[in-house]
């Protein structure tokens, strides 16, 4: 499948180009930071700007979305613009959104609702928006499109289980272009939750390349959509597959981001001599961060160089810019999962 | 592309029977085993469809009812799974075991800043797909789908389209979901849970019933099938989806998506709509849902097609109802015959058609199965019988 168009959203801003600088500045510590009363301790996070959120143009049939599912509308509604592609009805576009944990903070303001109202006072919008599928809704409705669409959740490799639909569903020709996307949202009681489960570095430092035994992240969030088209079209990008295997490649991504504790997997990768990157130092460790990886693969495929600041070899800009990217991602139980990206 | 899909095995429980044999029992009686809820608390005074005199297989409700229907549907299956040489998908739909949404959990933390992080691991464990996988060892594509009430049907199609495409060649495809709070007050406070039995279709319907329960069914390619030596006599002919791109809660008014989707699965099975002999319809008794769903229903197949909808036997049982209902029709297919529209009594002149009052003989080929849910999402699955 080509990649057509590109939506981000992150703790580096909106928009692809938003993106592009921050992989031309380098890696961040993030601003934003949370007091954890569990630890007594503030925990830094990659998280978006409210600010972002507010696009009345884009959000005026979501009025009402919550952050998820805004988060979600803005990036796909970007990768469609992106694309600058007209899709004409009898094309079909289909969407299919990706996630580790859905809405999570709108089911635990339902909870709140149920804690404090009682079960018969509880907000039926708050309830009708803690489904997974409400921000796949939103998309179809902002982008008035009426393909088929689905809603995908997994904790180890939502991005790479998206793909794989997408790729059916264009080879089935139940449509041409396919929105595919991930979107995760932080929230009080996740980050309460990422700091129980992970080492998290208190300077908000993410080390990429440590493949430590006892790996630290700091939390994002985030969503990234891309628009794919089939094979025989010319890209904007670049191409994408999901693989089985890792093959040879001029670059690896290695998404070690710190959501395993034991990173020591990614040494036991034969990468050759092919260059290292990971740019999670600009949006942070996300279950669903693959698609942030791909990203910035298709950014260095399009423009032909290699972002050098998130690379292992710090040098790397001496060397040829990359014709096909491999990303790698592990997950606690050690199954791999790989998108292979080419020119 | 065109490769015939077959359903190997099935597998089913609910509150109309903890297996398929049980079920057929329920339908051939017409008893709705409909009652309190128990299975927490709550001030809420609305009955439901519970599984009654269960044990749980695991702590987790919903991931032991899937593996009861998954059990049986091995039981039934002519092939063997374990250390089998072939890849094996699983694709689940739910709603309720997809969120984060543990009470005490949350309830400790808002109140003290910190919890007891136990849930969130069980939760981290409950993923329906990983822990299948886990169960049988299998190590194919696995994903759980949340496309709310249409999830169980999407999952199928989902599994369909990973046979079609290579991606596998056998798939454990169905939907589970136990009777929960959360959806208990939500769809309460949306004001659609009927405080009687549901009565699809019927002009006096009050809403909704919640249930809980599982559907699997274990799919194979057509070229594996018969390397197994088995003779398949069911078939997914096709699977359809469409979106209203309307409103959050409420289907569009024509039925837009519904239509769409219909209209694909008749369209990848090349047939019309004169072939299906009959539907069973998402139906949830409530005003909106059965107007729209039966409107297209009679503008697409005609007042005379046979439809019921089995809500009045298992209540609604969200991302487990398109699966649950999927092997009701391919059961209705294989068996003859289809059961009774429980709580139906008198007819909609909106709707203008009405669901069958008693149980009714059946000589058809191909039946279909619709699923309508939150988000727009619709998704219909045409089961296919070869004699």
């Amino acid at each position: 499948m080509n990649i057509q168009g590109i939506g981000i959203l992150s703790g580096t801003g909106r928009g692809i180009k938003s993106f592009e600088q921050a992989l031309e500045r380098g890696p961040a510590t993030p601003k934003v930071s949370m007091y954890s009363p569990a630890t007594n301790k503030e925990i830094p996070v990659f998280s978006i700007d409210n600010a972002l959120l507010k696009d009345p143009l884009v959000l005026k049939s979501s009025r009402r979305a919550d952050r998820f599912c805004r988060m979600a509308v803005l990036a796909a509604w970007d990768a469609l613009a992106d694309s600058g592609i007209k899709i004409r009805e009898e094309e079909k576009l289909g969407v299919i959104v990706a996630t580790a944990f859905g809405p999570h903070k709108t089911t635990f303001n339902f909870l709140d609702n149920i804690l404090d109202y009682g079960d018969a006072a509880v907000s039926p919008t708050i309830f009708s928006h803690s489904v997974h599928n409400a921000a796949a809704s939103y998309i179809t409705s902002a982008l008035n499109t009426q393909g088929p669409v689905s809603t995908l959740t997994d904790f180890c490799f939502p991005f790479h289980e998206a793909l794989r639909l997408a790729e059916a569903w264009i080879n089935q020709g139940r449509c041409q272009y396919v929105l595919i996307g991930t979107v995760d949202e932080l929230s009080p009681a996740m980050e309460y939750i990422c700091d129980q489960k992970c080492d998290i570095n208190e300077e908000g430092k993410m080390k990429p390349f440590e493949f430590s035994d006892k790996a630290q992240t700091v939390p994002g969030e985030g969503s990234v959509f891309f628009l794919l088209s089939k094979n025989e079209e010319n890209t904007k990008y670049c191409r994408i597959k999901r693989k089985n295997e890792a093959a040879v490649a001029d670059m690896f991504i290695l998404e070690s981001d710190g959501m395993i504790t034991d990173e020591t997997v990614y040494k036991q990768l034969d990468t050759g001599d092919a260059n290292l990157f990971n740019a999670s130092p600009i949006f942070g460790g996300m279950m669903s961060s693959t698609g942030f990886h791909c990203a910035s693969a298709a950014l260095m495929l399009k423009n032909d160089r290699i972002y050098s600041k998130f690379a292992q070899d710090q040098n790397s800009h001496a060397r040829n810019s990359p014709d096909n990217i491999v990303s790698v991602k592990y997950c606690c139980n050690r199954n791999k999962a790989i998108v292979r990206l080419t020119k | 592309m065109n490769e015939h899909i077959s359903i190997a095995s099935m597998g089913c429980i609910s509150a109309a029977g903890k297996n398929m044999a049980e079920t057929l029992q329920t339908f051939k009686q017409g008893h709705v085993n409909i009652g309190k809820i128990t299975l927490f608390e709550t001030d809420l005074d609305k009955p439901a469809f519970e599984v009654k005199d269960y044990v749980l297989k695991r702590k987790n409700r919903t991931l032991s009812l899937l593996l009861t229907a998954v059990e049986e549907a091995l039981e039934n299956y002519d092939g063997n799974l374990a250390g089998s040489k072939y890849r094996i998908g699983i694709c689940i739909g739910t709603t309720v075991a997809s969120q984060l949404n543990n009470i005490k959990f949350y309830k400790e933390f808002k109140e003290t800043g910190r919890s007891d992080i136990s849930p969130v691991n069980e939760y981290l464990k409950g993923n329906l797909a990983d822990a299948l996988a886990r169960e049988y060892k299998l190590n194919g594509p696995k994903v759980v789908v949340v496309n709310a009430c249409s999830s169980g049907a999407d999952a199928i199609g989902t599994a369909m389209s990973w046979l079609k495409n290579d991606q596998c060649d056998i798939a454990i495809a169905g939907g589970a979901d136990e009777l929960n709070k959360i959806p208990v007050c939500g769809f309460n406070a949306l004001g659609i849970i009927s405080d009687k039995p549901c009565a699809p279709f019927d002009k006096d319907r009050k809403g909704l019933n919640l249930g809980e329960g599982a559907g699997v069914l274990i799919l194979e390619r057509a070229k594996i099938t018969s390397k197994i030596n088995a003779r398949p006599e069911l078939f997914i002919a096709a699977y359809g989806s469409g979106s209203d791109a309307y409103h959050l809660t409420a289907p569009h008014p024509d039925g837009r998506g519904l239509k769409s989707a219909i209209s694909e699965a008749l369209f990848q099975a090349n047939i019309t709509c004169g072939q299906v002999g009959f539907i069973n319809a998402h139906g949830t008794a409530t005003p909106d849902n059965d107007k729209v769903e039966g409107k297209v229903i009679k503008e697409l197949f005609g007042p005379e097609i046979k439809m019921y909808s089995s809500k009045g036997y298992t209540g609604h049982t969200l991302g487990a109802a398109g699966a649950i209902e999927t092997v009701f029709t391919a059961l209705a297919l294989k068996e003859g015959w289809v059961p009774k529209s429980a709580g139906f009594k008198n007819k909609d002149e909106e709707i203008g058609i009405s669901p069958l009052k008693q149980n009714t003989k059946v000589n058809s080929k191909y039946a279909l199965s619709t699923s309508l849910a939150f988000g727009g999402n619709n998704a219909a699955l045409l089961i296919k019988k070869e004699a």
